[in-house]
């Protein structure tokens, strides 16, 4: 697949605040690409940026191989927005909101028509042409935003936490939605979001951002189960993590010591040498009860996740570490405030150069 | 529970402002249209059911021109008004973009409201008239060589005093409705491909109208009411409905036929209003 679209070294402040640092990034054509990360790490400048609302101090901003940079909004046919609040135009019906844009196209009337009722029906809502904003759900205003969007065939659409603002069940519904309309419409699709769990479930490319480049970018299973920086690896959640020591690298071995306790390690940052400190990820699968030898702690909570049963429990040093078991399994999980050994599962763990955080 | 109202009984609440109301409303208003339908029995009038004054008002060319007079300066001045004000104020919302300077700026075209409304209709007297500022400025500049008395004392001066008094009741409803029009939504035009003069004429204007029509409607009602500004700059031919009314009350000794053109001035405007509700009503838009 070709490129559609290509930051290259893109640059944005505002007033001596960095909201992009020097972005590269490039998106094919057809993809569905989100982009992810804790507020102000500027992904939504970045589709701002794409959609013409913003204008980067300095880089190039590629779009099917042309120079976008400087160019407005209105002069880039090819992508369309959906904002996070919708943003319909309450004076209108909800088929004058879809037609808006085409109008202007200078479409004849009758295409139009047709146009937006098709639009209409990809998102269920033909019966509610002639309903105003202002009479319609969340929901439905949000499919309302899309149907607008798409009925000018955009090659690209930009869609901006769209579904932050719906209740829990309704966003799962439109996850499903989004990912269908994706596969049907052939659109490339770049999704902000803050939620990792909205990236992973939708995207085929998460692109994870931090104070303003980007951290990580991969598929959703290898950020998810390899994230490359510390960052990355707090912000896919679930996981607990521990200070530790790297044992002796000289011998070629992956060996940690946390809590006077030594395992071996998946995965070790390069540039960490023996007897650095490290904050080790250790995933809630890959930590299991033992009988003997493993690192003393004591059960302080137990959650049922309908899949699996976690227990939380505190060790020695005063860290927290989770484990799970399937909930099936018919060893019962130990008492609260009981005292257990457990054992780190060695290819689970991955050992991070502590950072230093502005 | 039960709610217990004391003294203050729901009849009090409600029965306090209703007489109020009637007091210092109805009851006036009652005394003002009885009045137009009383005799004339010269030189003063008595009390009957006659319909004498309306009759006078209708055949008499005068009033009815003195009327018609009103009307057009009171749209001519909402014009203006509106001509001036919208693009001052789109200015503040769309284009200041400190909050602190767009309050200073908004602040100083509120600010002539604390002035005396005397003064202000005086300034203009002093800026058009013969020995006024605009004849020295323009002989100062060589474009004509004697001062003219072409400037004052006639509508157009009424106009131009009576815009630069409404402004601030024009701008404050429009700056309302502006500064509520999200953001978003001019985005989201562009976004879809209108320029900006195209978002200007599709989303603004349109969200801005119910503003536009308070603004048009306060003008409107307060000018058709003035009389300050026609006996300042007005002239002979710039007399308002408000001055004969006046007169009838003062000098002519007629009151039925002042309360029977107050009359037909309050229908008027009530009618106005009542038609600019409904516009409103009709295009109640949530922005929320």
């Amino acid at each position: 697949m070709t490129d559609l679209l290509t930051l290259r070294a893109i640059r944005k402040a505002y007033g001596g605040v960095v909201a992009l640092d020097g972005v590269d990034l490039r998106i094919r054509e057809g993809e569905f690409v989100s982009l992810l990360g804790p507020s102000g790490c500027g992904k939504t400048t970045m589709l701002r940026l794409i959609g013409g609302f913003v204008q980067p101090d300095s880089g190039q901003l590629l779009i099917n191989g042309r120079d976008y940079s400087g160019v407005p909004p209105y002069r880039r046919n090819f992508v369309n927005t959906v904002f996070q609040d919708y943003a319909l135009f309450p004076h209108l019906t909800i088929g004058e909101n879809v037609a808006f844009g085409l109008k202007y196209k200078k479409m004849p009337s009758v295409d139009v028509t047709r146009t937006v009722e098709e639009a209409l029906s990809v998102v269920g809502l033909r019966t509610r042409r002639d309903a105003y904003p202002s009479m319609l759900s969340g929901g439905q205003r949000q499919r309302v935003a899309l149907a607008r969007a798409i009925a000018l065939k955009p090659q690209l659409l930009l869609l901006d936490e769209p579904l932050s603002a719906l209740d829990a069940k309704l966003r799962e519904e439109m996850q499903i939605e989004l990912k269908r309309l994706h596969r049907s419409l052939g659109i490339t699709f770049v999704f902000v979001t803050h939620s990792q769990q909205e990236a992973m479930v939708m995207s085929d490319r998460v692109v994870l951002m931090n104070h303003g480049h980007i951290e990580q970018e991969d598929v959703p299973e290898r950020i998810y189960a390899a994230p490359a920086t510390l960052f990355a690896a707090q912000f896919m959640g679930e996981r607990s993590f521990l200070r530790g020591r790297i044992g002796d690298r000289s011998a070629g071995s992956d060996e940690i010591i946390a809590n006077d306790h030594r395992f071996t390690a998946g995965w070790i940052d390069p540039t960490l040498k023996s007897g650095d400190e490290t904050i080790v990820m250790i995933g809630p699968e890959h930590v299991a009860f033992v009988d003997t030898g493993g690192m003393r702690a004591s059960v302080i909570e137990h959650l049922y996740l309908g899949q699996v049963r976690r227990t939380i429990i505190k060790l020695a040093g005063g860290e927290t570490l989770a484990l799970d078991q399937g909930s099936h399994e018919s060893r019962r999980p130990p008492a609260i405030g009981s005292t257990v050994e457990v054992h780190i599962v060695s290819e689970g763990a991955r050992a991070y150069r502590p950072e230093v955080n502005p | 529970m039960k709610l217990k109202y004391g003294s203050m009984g729901p009849a009090t609440l409600l029965g306090l402002p209703l007489l109020w109301a009637l007091f210092s409303i109805v009851i006036p208003l009652g005394v003002l249209l009885a009045h137009s339908f009383f005799k004339v029995s010269y030189p003063i009038f008595k009390p009957a059911f006659v319909f004498d004054s309306y009759a006078t008002i209708a055949s008499d060319p005068q009033y009815l021109q003195v009327i018609a007079r009103t009307a057009k300066i009171s749209v001519l001045t909402a014009i203006s008004t509106l001509i001036v004000t919208f693009p001052l104020v789109y200015f503040l919302v769309f284009t200041v973009r400190s909050k602190a300077v767009r309050s200073l700026l908004y602040f100083m075209i509120i600010l002539p409201l604390w002035v005396s409304y005397l003064l202000r209709a005086y300034v203009w007297k002093t800026i058009l008239g013969q020995e006024g500022v605009l004849n020295s400025v323009l002989m100062y500049m060589g474009i004509t060589d004697k001062p003219s008395g072409l400037f004052l004392y006639n509508q157009i001066a009424m106009v131009i005093t009576l815009t630069y008094i409404f402004i601030p009741f024009m701008a404050m409803p429009i700056y309302a409705a502006l500064e509520r029009i999200p953001m978003r939504l001019i985005e989201a035009a562009m976004d879809l491909g209108m320029t900006p003069l195209q978002t200007f004429w599709n989303v603004t204007l349109p969200l801005a109208m119910p503003g536009v029509v308070a603004g048009v409607i306060f003008t409107v009602c307060l000018t058709s009411g003035d009389f300050v500004a026609a006996n300042l700059v007005g002239g002979p031919s710039g007399a308002m409905v408000a001055s004969t009314i006046q007169t009838q009350f003062g000098a002519s000794l007629n009151w039925p036929l002042g309360s029977a053109l107050s009359v037909i001035m309050f229908v008027a405007v009530t009618v106005l209003v009542a038609i600019s509700e409904r516009f409103n009503a009709r295009d109640r838009i949530n922005l929320s």
